[in-house]
């Protein structure tokens, strides 16, 4: 963390500052929004009697990218474990709270779980394609899980989710080879492709460039760029710098000897550069993390 | 900060429990209604009906509620669930059969008497099975003797020195736990009873006993010396010790535990055995405590000799050693457990 | 873990130093070649490597030696039970020649003693009980730990567990007993009911109504006997599955048992055919259950509903007592078969699971 935010001085002068990366960010303006919006609502969230996750409020704006950050051990992979329920498999979890997608909460009695993870999907930290099948397989393995009956051409749609991915041109000849030959960044972007085959509304992303090399690290962030014109997108990430890449907004958690709290949240360039709360100042500043 | 009460709303709530249970006593209804109304009958229709019955309940309505892809989830959670309980059944019933049966034969005279005075056909209160019981535990502690050393060095060998031939010593004793017991038994008959002037007497069913028992022990008790933190081992290195002090002082006495839960299961894997002991104990009706001249009973041999004598009274007698066996088995593995899961004491 | 042991690797180590060997890399500019070097660092020689040696001390000698002898033992207790049986039953094989195998008569009441002996009806007798064990057990105990592993409720799951393993150590006469009184009855109704809607199948079909003590009965005790320990082993296996793949499916949508379908079950697949392999090593060499349930003839019986059969352990039983010293050979002879028969299976059973651990990884 070298980079020090300049409080004072317009940002944009300072390209290599986190504020300036982030408001040199092109954004599209004007689009109608896509995706959906999801919103959580004084979500808690438990670990047995443990409360690691405590009112936490944030709005996912509907086509927008938002960065969760802060230090390790804050709450944020919990909570955004808890916008798809994931949380409720380990098995001593608990949870207050609602989250709602387009108005619904996904928590409510007699809602079809499985449902709701095809409407909000996930990439995970480390790579995980399915070993046992092709790269083609992968890809459609959602709508086989899902038994989604595909109206359209299925070579079309692997066509369609690999460029969103940013993987096409790597795999189109070898469709057939098995997925553990890839490259880690390449399984990856395998993995978005996956998440992208059923459809989502959001795309959750819980640390998705911290297992990979930088080279990789970009060519994602390009596809999340990408991916934001047709949905929402929420993503954890250590990478202040790439929270400024990538980001529209970005909330800062904080667990400060206590349960993780959202501390703050607010467009990215502000975040970096004029932060209201003392805490994020020094966070976005390096004093710690 | 505000805070809610946590809840678990994935979890069925009462609501939702109340149709499953009420399709489930559906299913017990239909199937005893189908019985009564059509040839079939036996426990295998009403079990085969009371699944189709409830799995197709709980399917009808998963479909209503989530479609059909729930439908099939529910269908392959009744399959496991009927898997488990086919396994689970005859378990219940060995214990139950054996108490039921056994129990009647149970008196304080059948494990304090020997069968000097009696024989298979006599009534019930007399004669007994100390001598069986004295026997087995006999048998018991020379196996114990003769195969732990051996295992135990094999185990040490394997997890701490971990010689070029290790891969294959490994191969070897897996391969060593699938001799069947009849050849174990024969084995000890041919080698040292046929040749020889010797008789079937205790030591020879030991031998033949441990035989079977040294793969077992071995195996566990690697399992549980890899178990100990390889920290410990460096750290006794680390302090100039050889390489025998560090494993006599730091490493065994670390796996103590899981080294008696070992021995324990090692134990319980003989104790019931029948085949290896029916060529090599001879035969007794009282007690012999020469391990070398002469039969030793036991109670396998015991619970054979009543089965074969064909007459009631053996029958009955054989299914009472069989719980007394049964009871020493169990005993046996609930000691391991207990061994196995407690912590070394640090002081 | 191996980077601990590889310091403790040799008892005998002593010190020793070597030096040099030539250049590796491009040379610097005074040697007169040449001096397009593109690097700018300055090449040194890469040295041989030292061997690390210490002085042995006599009580690691002892100890390692002692180690290693004891566990040599077991090669030399296996070597010798095999050579044992095949010296002893070697008259026999002689006698007999091929037949031995081939043939289906055992000639216990000829005058010598010397048979002629066969054992053909107990090896298909053997290879057909454990057909059926295998058939009904290995189906239950894949159901049985997918439903451990994944269904059972927390609180339930460790009691079940150690139920399952208590099954391996019930005495196998109680089995044995068990199946005889208590089994019998039902396992004769099932098999009227399978002859009834099954007979056209040959193997079903029963040249008589002759229904009790049949393989079949013999076949689902076995079944029952082998349930712990193939439960065992494909509950390991199943709760090896790595967790991010799980995740992955989940968070595709799936329901448990496509998830399971997706990701359990091909990884698991191996592991569960090393489990039951193992479990048909036990059931080949399981006596007193089998002697118990079983009207041993010794005739040739494929139809597995039929009243007969028998298997070579229990034949070994059923002779051995009364038996003449040359018959004794021939019982020895069997042994042997049977001995390498357990041995082979076993050996490759533990060959797969090994390697269907090691592979998921």
């Amino acid at each position: 963390m070298e980079t020090r935010v300049n409080m004072s001085t317009d940002n944009s002068s300072q390209p290599n500052s986190l504020a300036g990366v982030a408001a040199a960010r092109q954004r599209v303006p004007g689009n109608a929004p896509l995706g959906s919006g999801l919103e959580a609502r004084e979500v808690h969230a438990w670990f047995g009697s443990h409360l690691a996750l405590a009112n936490v409020s944030l709005d996912f704006a509907a086509g927008t990218v938002t960065a969760l950050i802060g230090p390790s051990g804050c709450g944020k992979s919990t909570f955004i474990r808890t916008l798809n329920r994931m949380h409720e498999f380990i098995p001593s979890a608990a949870m207050a709270g609602e989250v709602l997608l387009d108005g619904k909460d996904i928590y409510a009695a007699g809602t079809d779980v499985t449902k709701i993870r095809l409407q909000i999907g996930m990439v995970f930290q480390k790579p995980n394609p399915f070993p046992s099948m092709t790269i083609g397989e992968n890809v459609l393995a959602g709508l086989k899980l899902a038994q989604i009956k595909y109206d359209g051409n299925k070579n079309d749609l692997l066509e369609e989710c690999l460029t969103r991915a940013g993987l096409w041109n790597e795999v189109k000849d070898r469709l057939g080879a098995h997925a553990g030959g890839l490259s880690g960044g390449q399984q990856q972007r395998l993995c978005i492709a996956r998440s992208l085959a059923v459809n989502p509304k959001v795309l959750l992303m819980d640390e998705p460039c911290s297992a990979l090399d930088p080279g990789s690290t970009l060519r994602i962030e390009d596809t999340i760029s990408q991916l934001s014109k047709t949905m929402t997108i929420v993503i954890v990430t250590h990478n202040m710098q790439q929270a400024a890449r990538v980001s529209d907004y970005t909330a800062f958690f904080l667990a400060d000897g206590g349960p993780g709290q959202m501390i703050e949240v607010g467009p990215t360039n502000e975040m970096f550069s004029r932060p209201k709360d003392e805490r994020t100042e020094n966070y976005v500043s390096g004093r710690f993390g | 900060m505000t805070q809610l009460a946590p809840r678990k709303p994935w979890k069925a709530s009462r609501a939702d429990l109340i149709p499953v249970i009420g399709a489930l006593i559906l299913a017990v209804v239909a199937s005893f209604a189908v019985v009564a109304f059509t040839p079939m009958k036996g426990k295998i229709a009403y079990a085969l009906l009371f699944f189709i019955f409830g799995a197709g309940f709980q399917m009808a309505l998963k479909y209503r509620d989530y479609g059909r892809r729930a439908a099939i989830d529910s269908l392959a959670g009744s399959v496991a669930i009927s898997g488990a309980v086919l396994a689970f059944t005859p378990v219940l019933s060995l214990l139950l059969t054996a108490i039921v049966k056994g129990f009647k034969g149970l008196s304080f005279g059948f494990f304090v008497h020997d069968m000097s005075v009696a024989n298979y056909q006599s009534p019930l209160n007399q004669g007994g099975v100390f001598p069986a019981i004295v026997g087995t535990l006999y048998l018991i502690i020379l196996a114990t003797a003769m195969s732990l050393p051996l295992a135990i060095l094999t185990a040490l060998y394997l997890t701490e020195i971990k010689g070029k031939a290790a891969g294959f010593i490994q191969f070897l004793v897996q391969a060593m736990s699938g001799i069947p017991s009849i050849v174990a038994g024969v084995f000890i008959y041919s080698a040292l009873l046929l040749t020889t002037s010797l008789r079937g007497s205790t030591i020879m069913g030991a031998l033949a006993l441990a035989i079977l028992m040294i793969p077992t022990v071995t195996r566990t008790a690697q399992e549980v010396l890899l178990l100990v933190p390889q920290d410990l081992r460096e750290a006794g290195q680390a302090l100039g010790a050889t390489q025998w002090k560090t494993v006599a002082t730091i490493v065994v006495p670390a796996a103590r535990n899981g080294l008696i839960t070992a021995v324990i299961l090692g134990i319980a894997r003989i104790a019931g055995e029948t085949a290896p002991l029916l060529f090599t104990i001879g035969v007794s009706n009282r007690v012999n405590w020469n391990p070398f001249v002469g039969g030793q009973a036991s109670l396998p041999i015991y619970i054979w000799g009543g089965l074969g004598d064909g007459s009631q009274t053996g029958i009955d007698r054989a299914w009472s050693a069989i719980l007394v066996l049964l009871i020493i088995v169990l005993t046996l593995f609930v000691i391991a457990r207990v061994f196995g899961t407690r912590k070394v004491k640090t002081k | 873990m191996a980077k601990g042991r590889a310091f403790v690797r040799r008892a005998y180590l002593h010190v020793s130093f070597t030096f040099c060997s030539p250049f590796t890399r491009l040379p610097v500019a005074d040697s007169g070649e040449d001096p397009q070097v593109s690097s700018t660092l300055i090449e040194r020689a890469i040295p041989e490597k030292r061997e690390l040696t210490t002085k042995p001390r006599p009580s690691d000698v002892a100890f390692r030696a002692t180690l290693n002898v004891m566990s040599y033992s077991s090669l030399l207790i296996l070597t010798i039970i095999g050579g044992f049986l095949a010296f002893r039953g070697f008259g026999a094989f002689k006698h007999n020649g091929l037949g031995f195998i081939t043939n289906v008569d055992w000639n216990s009441s000829s005058g010598d003693g010397n048979g002629p002996y066969g054992m053909a009806a107990m090896l298909t007798g053997t290879l057909m009980i454990s057909a059926v064990a295998l058939l009904i057990g290995v189906p239950i105990s894949v159901l049985t730990a997918l439903f451990l592993t994944y269904y059972a409720p927390e609180g339930l799951k460790k009691s079940l567990v150690t139920v399952v393993d208590l099954m391996a150590s019930f005495p196998s006469i109680l089995y044995g007993l068990w199946g005889f009184i208590v089994l019998a009855p039902m396992a004769t109704y099932w098999a009227k009911l399978v002859y009834k809607y099954l007979h056209w199948i040959p193997v079903f079909n029963v040249p008589g109504p002759a229904f009790e003590r049949s393989p079949f009965l013999a076949g689902i005790v076995l079944a029952i006997m082998i349930i712990p320990i193939v439960t065992s082993v494909s509950r390991e296996i199943f709760a090896q599955t790595p967790l991010e793949r799980i995740q992955a499916a989940y968070a595709l949508g799936a329901t448990k048992w496509g998830m399971i379908r997706a990701v359990v079950l091909p990884f698991g697949a191996s592991g569960v055919v090393g489990g039951a392999m193992l479990g048909l090593g036990r059931a080949l060499g399981e006596t007193v259950a089998v002697y118990s349930v079983l009207n041993i003839v010794f005739k040739i019986n494929w139809q597995v509903l039929y009243g007969f059969g028998g298997n070579v352990a229990s034949m070994i039983v059923l002779k051995f007592g009364e038996a003449s010293f040359n018959e004794k050979k021939a019982l020895l002879a069997a042994g042997f078969v049977l001995f390498v028969m357990t041995l082979l299976v076993n050996m490759i059973a533990n060959t797969v699971v090994q390697r269907a651990v090691k592979s998921g990884k």
